[in-house]
Formats: C-alpha cells, structure tokens, sequence
C-alpha cells in the first residue's frame, strides 16, 4: 500500500518529536502506517503491534505511536487497550495459554483443569514461566462448551481436558519448539 | 410536535426532545448520574430508566426521544423497583463515608438513594477496595466513591480536547483516572471536580475543612481575568472556603484560577493593619493615623511642587478607580495614573463580538499574540469548541501556545518576538505583496502562512488580537482585519482594564507606566501611590522599578501582603480581597458586572475607594459623602455609558531588546498568571520556582538534557533554573516562566516580554 503524502509527514513529525524513543516508534509507525489514521483502525493497528512483539504485549512506545497517529491522548489509548483482554501491557511468554472459567467449563470440572496448568508450568494466573515460553490466563466462554472444558493455546483449540491431556499438550509444544 | 403524557400531564415538545428533557420542562424529577445539560448524552449510567406504555422494556430517559402518544411513568412500581436496583448495584462497593465525604450534602448518590433507594443491603462480601489518588494539590481521587458515570472523561474529551485522563479496565476493576501523571493539573480541573456527582473527585484545597451547609454563598465576579466568570463564594466565619460555579454563563466552565484561586484571601502572612515606617522599621498604626500621615506627606510633597502618581492593579472595581482618579486629579492634582502595571502601551478597544455566545458562532477564528489559555482561559475553552466540534477552523499567529495549537488549522509559532513580523506576513499575503522576506528568522514557513491566509479568506473570521500585541502590532491586526470586513476583539491584561479605562484612571497626556517611572527617576514624580500589585512581580523592567521606588521622597502601598514594593514603602495600607468588597467591573466584551461582598473586611483592610475617600478627608477636601460602594455605583453606571478617547500610543514601545544568543519570551505560566497566585498555596506548589523551557530538539542541539540546572545570563545578570524540554516551545527559542514575587526574573526584561538571554549548563 502506498502512503499519503499527508501520512507520512505525519510519521516525520511524531518521529522528530521524540528523539529519546525514535527507533522503537520507526518501527510500530512502519506496521501501522499502512491504516489511514483514523480511530476506527486502532484496534486493528494494537493487534498488529501486538503480533509482532515477540512477547505479546503493547509497550508503551506502541501506546504512544497509536496516540500520536491518531492524535489522540495516551491515556484514550491506553483505556482501550486495558478494556479489551486480549492486549497485554506486560510482556508475555510465546504461548499464551486461555483457559475457559464460564459456568459450562466450570461444571465440568474447569477448575481443576486451572489447578493441572498452575502446577504443570509452576506459575499462577497471569505470570509467565521462567523460560519465557508459557503465559497463563483465564477467559470466557470460547464458545465450544460441547467440548467442556476447554482451552486455547494461542490460536488453537483445545477440548475434552483432563490432567493427563493437558500434561501432553504442554510436553508436546515444548518439544515441537525445541526441535525448532 | 409531538405530544406526550408524563405522569398524566400532558405536553407537547419540540421534535427530537429526549423524555428527560421534556420531564424537566412539566416539573417532573428525573435522577440521573451520567446526563449532564452541558455534556454530550451518553446513556451510560441508567439510573434514568423510565416506563413507557406498551414498551417492554423501561427506556433510558437521557437518550430516548419522545415520540407522538407516550404515555410516559417516571414512578410506576417497575421504575422505582430499577432505580432501588440500581442503587443497590452502586452501592455494592462503595463505601459509606458520606460522615467523612467533602460531597456530603451536595452528593447526587447521597440525594437519590435518600429519595429512590430502599435501605437494604442484601450482599454481604467484602467489598472491592480501590486505590486513592492523591493528584497534587488541586484534586483526590477515590475509586472508591466512584459511580462510572464518566463525566469527568467526558469533559477532558470534549471540551479539552483529552487529556491525560481515562477510564481503564472494565466491569468491576473498572479505575478512572490519569494514566501516566501523579499531578493533574490541567488548567480546567476544577470543572471536572463540579461535574464529579459523587465524592469520587474532590478538591484538595477544601479537603476536610468544613461542610457545604456550613458556607454562606454570595455571588461575585473573578478577580482573575477579563472573562469576569461568575463565582460562588462559600464564605464561613470570615474565610473564603470554597467558590462553586453554578451559572452556565457565560460559559459553563470556568479555570482554575477562578475555582482554586482564592487561598490568598485566607493567607496567614496577610497584613491586615497599616505599617508607617520609622528608619528601618516599620511600624503598625491605626488607619487614622496612617490616612493622616499619607494625606500630610502627599500634601507637603505637592506644596513644594513635586509630582504624584499612582500605579494601580488593573484587577480592582470600577468604584475604586473611580475615586481614587478623582482623588488624584482633583484633589492631589496629578496627571500622572495607570492601570497598565502588566506593561504595555495600550488601552482598551470596543470589540466586535458582544458575548462568549457570540465567539462560539464564529466559522474561523485568527488568534494572534496570546496564549489564551493563560490569560483569558474560558475564552479559550470558547474558541476550541466550534473547532472540536469541526464547525470553525483556528488559524494562529502565537509563540509556544500550550492548549489551542490541538485545535488549530494552522499554527505559526514564531520565535520569541516575532509574532508582529508574521502578523505583517499576512498582511502582506492578503494584500498580495511580497512577504517572504519576512518571514525571515521567525521559523515560520511560507506554506503555513499561505494556508493560514487561503482559510481566512475562504470563512469569516473572528480576530481576537492578544494582550502581547503593541499598538503597531494592533495597527497591523486592524488591517488584516479591515481586509477581510471584521473589527478585531482585543484583549487586555487584568480583570478590569476595561474599567480602569471607562474611569479615566490613566495619564491625560498619554504616559505609559514606563513613562511613569522613569520620571521617578528622574526626580520630577516625588511621590508614589502604589496599589495591589507588586510592581518587582508583574511589571517587566524590574531595574527600572528599583531604581524608580529608591528614588521617591514618598511611597505609600495599598496591598495585602509584604511584597518587595512594599520593603521600598514609607506607608503600607492594608487592602481587602475581591471577597469582602462590592463593585462593578467591566468584562472583556464590555460588559458591567455587579460583585457583591462575600464578608467584611479583615481587620482594618480598606478597598482603594475608601483609602481615596478617607485621604480626601485628611486632604481637607473630601470626595463626598458615600457610606458603602453602592453609594459609588450610580456614579460608575453614569461614568460607563460615556464615549472615552484613548490617547495615541503609536511609536510609544522601543522594538524588542533581543541581543544575546536566544531570543526569549517571558511569560506566566497557567498557575502564576492572574491576582495573588503567588500566594494561592496550591498554584505555588504546582509551580514554585521559575523554569526555562526549550523545543527538545533545539535543547539536543545545545546539549542539554530534560531536567538540568541551567544558568541563564543577561546583561551579565545571572539566574540559576531548571530547564525543561516542551513541544509548544519554537526551535531556536526559549520560554521563561515570570509571575514570582520571590524571585527577581523582571529584572532580565527591558519594558517588553521578550528578550535575548544566554544559556549554559549550571556547575555541579
Ligand atoms: S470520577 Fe466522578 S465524574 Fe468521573 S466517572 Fe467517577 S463518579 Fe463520574
Ligand atoms: S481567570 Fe478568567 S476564565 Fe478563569 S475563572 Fe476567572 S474570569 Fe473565568
Ligand atoms: S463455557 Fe467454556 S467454552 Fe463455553
Ligand atoms: S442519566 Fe440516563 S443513562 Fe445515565
């Protein structure tokens, strides 16, 4: 896609006025530039960003490249980065593991599919493991209750869960990454 | 038009009228949290929920327009069962405080749970606990009473154009509040504390100190600038504690320096007896004492055929000026008075416009030297509206604005001193002659300015010339102005410079303060009357000040505290506050405002009008018999409807002093600009010493870094300041702070704002 002419003065401008942080702005201003610097495109631009941090999250350089852009305060940008789950502000691990908490999951025995994960990556909710690989979050229904309890693990799917599953499932992706 | 039926009275409504709306007109109460007359509708909150006949379901009142036929219920059994709900929701965390709460008693939680609630409290779990945010001096903020309505967001949103301020999180972690600030402080604050309905937003200047039934309100006008926004002033046992805003008009916001402006008033280090001075001291006496012996010095003085002037505040009432320039014309026989203590060598004009209602009307908007968020800051509020709303374009012509540039079409931002030379630009590109040379050496570019002038040629504008401009700089404005069929609306420093002029309280032949002054010097002005400013704080020359007050066989200062003038004194006489005196003062549009007394003055604290009456007695020739200001007024409403020529004052202001390295422009910031600030406790600890401000850019190239200690040097005087990096600064530029009493920064200027000063890094 080619730029506005107007747009990417714009770049200029916000990389001039902030010469402490330039490099990592160049970077999030050359993935977001391609959306026409409207607010309906924010969460399109926070998801891209997001993808590309190899840790998943949104650091504040990302929030700040988003505001400028869309001349908006960080403080609205930042708002709708907290509101929705799916961005983090914290750096997260490769994987991020969601596991299911609504009623239906939890009827059938959600919870101790949440125990099982806490114990086999020894980390709580929200934390990532010392080796940067797993984050672990809760969330709702994913919309597979057929399949109670469930988790996704980045963007697959996974059903059925017991604790022996789940050990396979996490003993499985450690090693697909390792072979890598 | 619709018709409706509101709790079985009828009515019928202008088309697209929301049911509250239509509720309020029929007298019938409503409670709402989120719904504010002067924000946008947002639906949010949903207290306002309301039957209507053959709906399933109950409507929010807010945002629901009527249609023909309603049958509207607003206490049917399902409403009042939503609205005990609700409350109950609300209540679900919040704890009950209202014993410690500053809301108490205009709390809008505390009212409606009063009137809709039911006493119940069915969930018994520990409740959520949030984080209080102590926000600097001005606001707290606690979670805890928050109710989501979003008000305060909303405000910073539409009517500051966002700030640092947001709702976070969702559902019941939800947090409201700045995201990367501890200080918030933001110019409009106040107003987001008064739309705050519960406790959530509560200033900290009135933090624990009283109860709202407790304040006997009086309206008045502030004292702060020429907006002349009407307060409130919650006055108990003689101490002003709280100013409320509760008019819409002319604007339903007002600044901080309106709503957290007062602390002065209350001041302990306030003088509030006279002082006459024996050698190096000065000694408390009794006013009769005092008028008698300032009455009998200025007497001797002009028996032996010296001169005596007086320089007065432009902040003061119509009343005052009245009286004491017939104090001094006729009875002391003096030509030389003025008002203009801020500087500058122009007087009043009639503008153009009439109202903030009619600024809000204008499709475009040319500003031209200020920066109307300092100095006439609701004005400001006025002009971002249309702009925000995308009805008006803003063109500016202001060095290191800090609040309209968010909204401006185009901005040139011209080096310290340069504003006039764009100015001509533009006149030049509207009359089609050549301009570029110049625009050399102001940093701003010919497409800016060739934009500016296609816009203002494309929509009418309103022209507002800024109280920087000097008489040629309004000569040139007039005809930019004449160009394109506008009269411009221009602005003065003080809250009542327009009445101080109406009153005649200036020089006949045209002497400026400068002129003044300089002619203490040398020796032809004897004597000084010297009322409620502190000439070393506010007016730019303050060599020129010393050496004018150490030369005086006779000063006498009518002020509240001890200033550098009044070390210089030989009398002090104590003033009162805009609280405790009456008066009417004239508004940036002309406009004649009544203040009224809030309480008696403290102690022997005298207005200037009663100093002037008192010393015409003692003089032996007395001004006449007025017992209260009211007595003065119809002399005031007479005086306001007579045409008054100004005197001319072109060629009056010596071209900017600019040697030296950078040019810089000396300015207030926010919190120092206006009456006393420096001795409003909170404005002093947001702003407590004075600072140089650099483009970051610009500071790269010179090697500093946001923060450092840095020496500025003029005329080989030299000042020790912290130097901080801000966007609104021009690049090869600088802005320094004035506005301290205790801090001799006047003494780097030469009669202007602006001047050549050099920079370099302090040593460790
Ligand atoms: S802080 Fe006050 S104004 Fe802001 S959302 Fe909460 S209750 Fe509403
Ligand atoms: S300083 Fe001016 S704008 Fe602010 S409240 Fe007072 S009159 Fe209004
Ligand atoms: S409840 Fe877990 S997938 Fe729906
Ligand atoms: S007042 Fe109607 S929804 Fe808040």
């Amino acid at each position: 896609m080619h730029l506005q002419p107007d747009q990417h003065s714009k770049v200029l401008k916000i990389l001039q006025k902030y010469p402490p942080f330039r490099e990592k702005l160049h970077e999030y201003l050359k993935i977001i530039e391609k959306y026409p610097p409207s607010r309906e495109h924010m969460l399109d631009m926070l998801h891209d960003i997001q993808d590309y941090e190899p840790k998943h999250y949104l650091p504040r350089e990302a929030l700040m490249a988003v505001a400028e852009y869309l001349d908006l305060p960080l403080a609205e940008v930042a708002s709708t980065v907290s509101f929705y789950s799916m961005f983090s502000l914290e750096p997260r691990g490769k994987h991020i593991i969601r596991v299911c908490i609504s009623p239906p999951c939890q009827a059938l025995g959600g919870s101790t599919i949440l125990v099982a994960l806490k114990d086999a990556l020894n980390i709580n909710v929200g934390d990532v493991t010392s080796d940067g690989i797993f984050t672990l979050e809760t969330t709702s229904c994913l919309g597979v209750c057929g399949v109670a309890p469930a988790m996704m693990i980045d963007n697959d799917v996974y059903g059925n869960l017991t604790e022996e599953k789940i050990q396979r499932i996490i003993e499985e992706i450690r090693r697909r990454d390792a072979a890598h | 038009m619709p018709k409706v039926v509101i709790d079985g009275i009828e009515i019928e409504v202008p088309p697209g009228t929301t049911i509250l709306n239509a509720a309020q007109r029929v007298g019938v109460e409503i409670p709402v949290f989120c719904y504010h007359p002067y924000l946008k509708p947002a639906g949010i909150c949903r207290m306002c929920l309301v039957e209507v006949e053959g709906m399933p379901r109950l409507l929010p009142a807010c945002i629901t327009e009527v249609q023909d036929g309603w049958e509207i219920y607003t206490n049917s059994d399902r409403v009042k069962d939503a609205r005990e709900w609700l409350l109950e929701f609300v209540l679900v965390n919040h704890p009950l405080e209202c014993p410690i709460c500053d809301e108490a008693g205009e709390c809008e939680l505390q009212n409606f749970v009063f009137k809709f609630g039911e006493p119940r409290k069915r969930l018994y779990d520990e409740p959520f606990k949030y984080p209080t945010r102590y926000l600097g001096p001005l606001i707290v903020h606690q979670m805890n009473r928050c109710v989501l309505c979003r008000r305060c967001v909303r405000f910073s949103d539409e009517a500051m154009g966002g700030t640092d301020w947001g709702v976070y999180e969702r559902g019941y972690r939800t947090i409201v509040g700045p995201y990367e600030r501890d200080v918030f402080a933001q110019k409009y604050t106040f107003n987001m504390e008064a739309l705050c309905p519960v406790g959530a937003i509560t200033s900290n200047i009135y933090r624990y100190k009283t109860r709202i039934w407790k304040l006997d309100f009086t309206n008045s006008v502030c004292a702060h600038c020429e907006v002349g926004c009407w307060l409130d002033l919650g006055e108990r046992d003689g101490q002003l504690l709280k100013v409320l805003h509760r008019r819409g008009y002319p604007s339903p916001w007002i600044c901080d320096k309106g709503g957290y402006g007062f602390e002065y008033v209350n001041h302990s280090e306030r003088i509030t007896v006279p002082l006459r001075r024996e050698g190096n001291r000065l000694r408390g006496v009794t006013t009769d004492e005092a008028l008698e012996f300032v009455a009998g010095r200025l007497k001797g003085l002009v028996e032996s055929g010296g001169k005596v002037a007086a320089l007065v505040s432009p902040h003061l009432t119509c009343e005052d000026y009245l009286l004491m320039g017939s104090f001094m014309k006729e009875v002391v026989g003096s030509d030389y008075l003025d008002y203009r203590l801020y500087g500058g060598n122009t007087y009043p004009e009639r503008p153009a416009v009439d109202s903030l209602e009619g600024v809000e009307k204008a499709e475009a908007y040319l500003v031209v030297g200020e920066d109307l968020s300092v100095h006439h800051p609701v004005l400001a509020l006025s002009v971002a509206k249309g702009c925000k709303e995308g009805r008006a374009s803003l063109y500016l012509i202001v060095t290191g604005d800090s609040f309209l540039f968010k909204f401006a079409a185009e901005h040139a931002n011209p080096l310290p001193g340069k504003e006039e030379k764009v100015l001509e630009a533009l006149a030049s590109v509207l009359g089609g002659k050549d301009y570029a040379s110049l625009l050399e050496g102001t940093e701003v570019s010919e497409d800016t300015l060739k934009a500016m002038a296609q816009g203002l040629q494309e929509k009418k504008p309103l022209i507002i010339g800024g109280s920087r401009l000097t008489p040629e700089g309004r000569v040139l404005l007039k005809g930019v102005g004449e160009r394109l069929g506008i009269t411009p609306l221009f602005l003065d420093w003080g809250s009542n410079s327009k009445g101080a002029f109406q009153m005649g309280f200036w020089s006949p032949g045209g002497e400026s303060v400068e002129d003044i002054l300089n002619k203490c010097v040398s020796g032809e002005i004897k004597g000084l009357f010297v009322s409620s400013m502190d000439l070393f704080r506010d007016y730019p020359n303050g060599t020129l000040v010393k050496e004018a007050l150490s030369n005086l066989d006779f000063l006498v200062v009518h002020d509240m505290f001890f200033t550098e003038t009044v070390a210089y004194s030989d009398c002090y006489l104590p003033a009162t506050s805009f609280a405790e005196d009456g008066g009417t003062v004239v508004n940036m549009f002309w406009e004649a405002k009544k203040r009224n007394r809030a309480f008696k003055p403290k102690d022997e604290s005298m207005p200037l009008w009663q100093v002037a009456l008192g010393l015409s007695r003692k003089w032996g020739r007395p001004l006449g018999d007025f017992g209260t200001v009211e007595d003065v007024t119809p002399l005031v409403r007479e005086r306001l409807s007579q045409v008054v020529e100004a005197p001319s004052t072109l060629g009056g202001v010596k071209a900017a002093h600019l040697k030296g390295d950078i040019p810089a422009l000396f300015e207030y910031p926010f919190y120092r600009a206006g009456m006393r600030t420096d001795f409003c406790n909170a404005f002093v600890q947001l702003v407590p010493e004075p600072y140089v401000t650099l483009n970051p850019e610009y500071g790269d190239e010179l090697g500093f870094k946001n923060g450092d200690i840095v020496i500025m040097e003029v005329d080989g005087n030299q000042f020790r300041m912290k130097l901080f990096f801000r966007d609104e600064v021009p690049r090869g530029g600088a802005i320094v702070s004035r506005g301290f009493s205790d801090f001799p920064i006047t003494r780097a200027l030469k009669g202007l704002w602006y001047r050549g000063i050099e920079l370099r890094a302090a040593k460790e």
